[in-house]
């Protein structure tokens, strides 16, 4: 009983060291931070996490690189930690935006691109 | 002053002014002939040390046929391209001198297929660092400096080209992937494959390929798609440490491929494209130009659009539609052609050269002229019964405009002679830009400006046309000349040789090289002789200078009689068909949203200006528009007046009160006006034009004429400011032909910004304004909102004095603004929009829910404004 337990587990170890990692995916994911990475790929709906050290009000604007227009910004109060945020892009007039966070002194705190899906 | 003159030059050396690419008139080519000439084409206005990349096409040939250079001194082939041989395409470097010798070398092989040989020569400057792979029509540009893949990934988006927005280079065949390991000397290059998402599943990762599996599975041949290029190393893709997501090529130096993770810091390439059509102008700074020869006698005709800079001309297709006069019903030809990137595009195909045989429509007795009639009749025929007059007043030389008294018109186009009864038949035609005046069996016409329509004399139905050829028995005879025939010839033709032909029904004749036109039956006689009068004197006969003088006896020596040793042959005389081109519309949807992009609160304030300078009893001072067409396009009731009801519907419009087009549709909205009479549209004169809406142009075809150019200016109903309409060149001048960019007005910014946030169930947008220096006096803002999550409550106004503020929900947003419609007050950086929605379901945030789309200012001189959101 022992050598099949022992099996079983050498079986479990095998099974779970074979198990594929989990690709990288930058969106929908609950632990990467939004402004950790150079670019997004975003579609409508998908959460977006930011890494906050101080609670506060703060602000994220999107702007069109194009033709380096803001197309619309949100303020939110946020908290120490990560803050799970929802990405919305139906009505974005472009497909290639920027994304920056400030803080409630106008300080830029995060800075990254987004491509929609 | 040489000196000053030196410096001049060389500047303009240096700059580069005005490159151009010069093209030949079009010709027609012999068929299954090679080696004809096809020179002509020019490029000029490039530094002469510069070196120059150039193309040559034939765009959709005939099959069969090609073209080669005689001479290709001092050009290099790009890739792709060989310079000998017999080509469709070729590209190559080298300086303008050597191309331009190049171009007079220029060579066409016919094959036996008739059609249009459309040549077209383009060239830039060929940019250092910026390979072109003539085999996709893609430049590369290679980046040496080390980064990571999603690095690369976003620089090359970053990246433009001569207009065109580049991105990382894909590899999507052997060609391609040969090209950049001979033009890249480094290893370990970036390329966009990528299986980050699942790994073992590789995708192309940007360009139009984007998202095309290329194989399912690691490993350097496992799970590779048929069709998809691939070229792995040996034991390459293994996604080692799942960490190797990403493609490089020139792997170590080899030509193949392996993955890599994300922390390599490797070279790239961006790739741009496409250039294949010279003419389509995806790119800019490139210079082209082009001429439709033809393999044979073919009809060409070449519709250009002139639309303003900022709409994109590749979303129209356009096509022709035939009619014949007794049906009015349009029949559709072979389907829509898309327009170049310059507004172009042949329907030479689709035209119908079949002539039609018709008894015509009956005039009423007495018709005068043909004013009754519009632009719906155009191509049918009447018949009316007349007795020439060489009194009268007339304009136009073979077309007339329709105000041109018939009976006069028939004497001077040789349909009848003065003072002959008899029954012709009168074609309605589309207008034109310009009549000419001659004089003509005694009659003088008058030339004249743009006509919205016009009639021609067509021949009589079933007629015939007699042909006397070399050779034969003497079956014809001619008195030319003749002192009692008043500059007039008479012919007799033998019926007996032509069968059993009403001799009536002959309207036209050609008499060897002598004369090819109208005739006018006189008598014939029992012994079957057909007497016509010819509206020429023959003097070809008469002082022998024919090329058949030997076929030509002269009966009595005395120069009045003549007999032909020919033969006669009869061929049946029609009408063409009428036609029209007609541009495909944007899908409504598409269309309403450019429409209202284009009709914005610059336009309404610019209308109220103008009509408040015209004063209570005036229609137009001219003080606030420049161009006629702006009254004609201000005129939004189309009822020939630009009034305070033209501008209380086009701010209902803004306002969201009741818009302007019943329906988003093309008819409703798009002006195409021929270009020469767009140009003559003047502030006093606009008036006297007809309305030009909608998306058709109708076009008549002539005989003996095988070139059509059709260049139509684009405006459109209520663009007051024409900021998305064709400029003219200039205010009443009408020989320019350089247009300046439409996006010029918009020179000045004005300052606005947009907040959102969720507070409980409620949702909010605020937008304010900074004007600066600028006297605003309008705004409109296109507030985009997702309807699926959000309700639209209202927009309540912030703004300085009492203007009209407007908030109308149009389903997907918001358009919002104010207006000071008499410019007595303007707005100042306290102006604020808050606008008010509901959410459906609980929402924590609404990061992107609602955006900025389309915005407008205008300040109170009436100048368009560019808002600068922040």
């Amino acid at each position: 009983m022992k050598r099949i337990k022992i099996i079983l587990l050498c079986c479990m170890v095998f099974i779970i060291s074979c198990k594929k990692t989990v690709p990288f995916t930058p969106v929908s994911s609950t632990s990467v931070e939004f402004f950790s990475l150079p670019e997004n790929k975003v579609k409508n709906g998908d959460v977006i996490n930011i890494n906050l050290t101080t609670v506060g009000t703060y602000t994220l604007t999107m702007i069109d690189t194009v033709q380096n227009q803001v197309v619309s910004r949100e303020r939110f109060t946020g908290k120490v930690g990560l803050n799970p945020l929802k990405i919305f892009t139906n009505t974005l007039p472009t497909k290639y935006l920027s994304v920056v966070l400030k803080d409630q002194n106008n300080n830029e705190i995060g800075k990254t691109r987004i491509i929609i899906n | 002053m040489k000196k000053l003159l030196l410096v001049l030059f060389l500047l303009i050396s240096f700059l580069g002014f005005g490159q151009s690419v010069t093209a030949p008139d079009p010709k027609s080519f012999t068929v299954n002939t090679s080696g004809q000439d096809a020179s002509g084409f020019t490029l000029s206005g490039f530094s002469a040390t510069s070196t120059l990349l150039a193309s040559i096409s034939l765009v959709n040939p005939p099959s069969g046929t090609t073209f080669y250079l005689g001479t290709t001194t001092g050009l290099i082939a790009a890739s792709g391209f060989t310079l000998s041989g017999n080509k469709t395409r070729l590209v190559v470097t080298g300086t303008m001198a050597s191309i331009n010798t190049a171009l007079a070398s220029l060579k066409i092989n016919t094959g036996t297929i008739i059609g249009d040989i459309n040549i077209s020569v383009a060239a830039t400057v060929n940019q250092p660092g910026f390979y072109f792979n003539g085999v996709n029509g893609h430049f590369y540009k290679p980046v040496t400096t080390g980064t990571t893949y999603t690095g690369a990934r976003a620089a090359s988006l970053l990246s433009t080209f001569k207009g065109q927005t580049g991105y990382l280079v894909t590899i999507t065949s052997a060609s391609e992937n040969a090209f950049i390991f001979a033009n890249v000397p480094q290893a370990n290059i970036w390329f966009a494959a990528t299986d980050e998402v699942i790994d073992g599943k590789w995708v192309i990762d940007a360009g139009p390929e984007k998202g095309t599996v290329m194989k399912t599975q690691n490993g350097q041949n496992a799970g590779n798609i048929t069709g998809v290029y691939n070229n792995w190393a040996g034991g390459e893709p293994n996604g080692a440490n799942h960490s190797e997501d990403y493609a490089v090529t020139n792997w170590n130096g080899q030509s193949t491929w392996n993955d890599l993770s994300n922390n390599w810091n490797n070279p790239y390439i961006i790739e741009y494209g496409t250039w294949t059509n010279p003419d389509d102008a995806t790119f800019t700074e490139f210079y082209s130009n082009s001429v439709t020869h033809s393999n044979g006698e073919t009809i060409k005709t070449l519709f250009g659009f002139k639309f303003n800079s900022s709409i994109d001309k590749t979303k129209f297709l356009a096509q022709v539609f035939k009619r014949t006069d007794s049906n009015s019903n349009w029949t559709a030809s072979d389907g829509y052609k898309p327009l170049s990137g310059l507004g172009k595009v042949y329907l030479s195909n689709q035209i119908d050269t079949t002539k039609i045989y018709t008894t015509g429509i009956p005039l009423s007795a007495g018709t005068s002229d043909m004013q009754q009639f519009s632009e719906s009749d155009i191509g049918k025929i009447y018949r009316i019964t007349i007795t020439g007059t060489v009194g009268g007043a007339i304009w136009g030389t073979d077309i007339y405009t329709s105000d041109s008294y018939i009976p006069c018109a028939a004497v001077h186009a040789g349909f009848i002679a003065n003072g002959e009864t008899k029954e012709v038949y009168i074609k309605v035609v589309q207008g034109l830009n310009e009549y000419i005046g001659s004089t003509r069996n005694g009659v003088s016409t008058s030339g004249y400006g743009g006509w919205g329509l016009s009639y021609q004399f067509v021949s009589a139905p079933m007629s015939y046309k007699a042909t006397i050829s070399p050779g034969g028995v003497e079956w014809s005879y001619t008195n030319p000349n003749a002192s009692w025939l008043n500059g007039n010839s008479r012919l007799l033709i033998d019926m007996r040789q032509v069968g059993s032909i009403d001799p009536t029904k002959i309207s036209n004749v050609k008499i060897l090289d002598a004369y090819d036109g109208p005739v006018t039956y006189t008598s014939h006689d029992n012994n079957g002789w057909a007497i016509y009068t010819v509206p020429s004197p023959l003097t070809k006969i008469t002082n022998g200078t024919s090329a058949y003088n030997q076929y030509i006896r002269n009966v009595n020596g005395w120069n009045t009689d003549y007999a032909f040793q020919c033969g006669i042959g009869l061929t049946q005389q029609g009408a063409f068909k009428q036609h029209r081109m007609e541009l495909q519309e944007y899908n409504s949807t598409e269309l309403k949203t450019l429409y209202n992009s284009i009709v914005t609160v610059s336009d309404v304030y610019l209308a109220f200006k103008e009509l408040a300078n015209g004063g209570i009893f005036g229609n137009q001072s001219g003080n606030e528009f420049t161009y006629g067409i702006q009254y004609k396009n201000a005129d939004v009731d189309d009822n020939g007046v630009f009034n305070e009801a033209d501008c209380f519907k086009l701010l209902q419009n803004l306002t969201g009160v009741q818009d302007l087009v019943s329906s988003y549709t093309l008819d409703n909205t798009i002006r195409l006006i021929p270009d020469s009479i767009y140009n003559k549209i003047g502030k006093s004169t606009w008036q006297s034009f007809q309305n030009f809406a909608g998306k058709t142009y109708n076009f008549s075809l002539l005989d003996n004429v095988i070139t059509y150019n059709y260049d139509l200016a684009v405006s459109w109903k209520g663009d007051v400011n024409l900021s998305h309409s064709a400029t003219p060149p200039s205010n009443n001048i009408t020989t320019m032909s350089v247009r300046t960019s439409m996006s010029s007005p918009i020179s000045n910014d004005i300052n606005a910004s947009i907040m959102t946030e969720v507070i409980g169930d409620s949702v909010y947008a605020y937008i304010t304004i900074d004007p600066l220096q600028q006297n605003v006096v309008g705004t409109q803002f296109q507030l985009n909102y997702d309807n699926s999550m959000l309700k639209f409550n209202n927009v309540s106004f912030k703004t300085k004095g009492s203007p009209m503020n407007y908030g109308t929900d149009k389903g997907s947003y918001i358009n919002l603004g104010s207006l000071v419609s008499d410019g007595t007050t303007s707005l100042d950086k306290t102006t604020e929009y808050k606008i008010s929605f509901t959410a459906k379901s609980k929402l924590e945030n609404i990061f992107g829910l609602i955006s900025i789309g389309t915005t407008d200012a205008v300040n109170q001189g009436g100048s368009q404004l560019k808002i600068k959101l922040n």
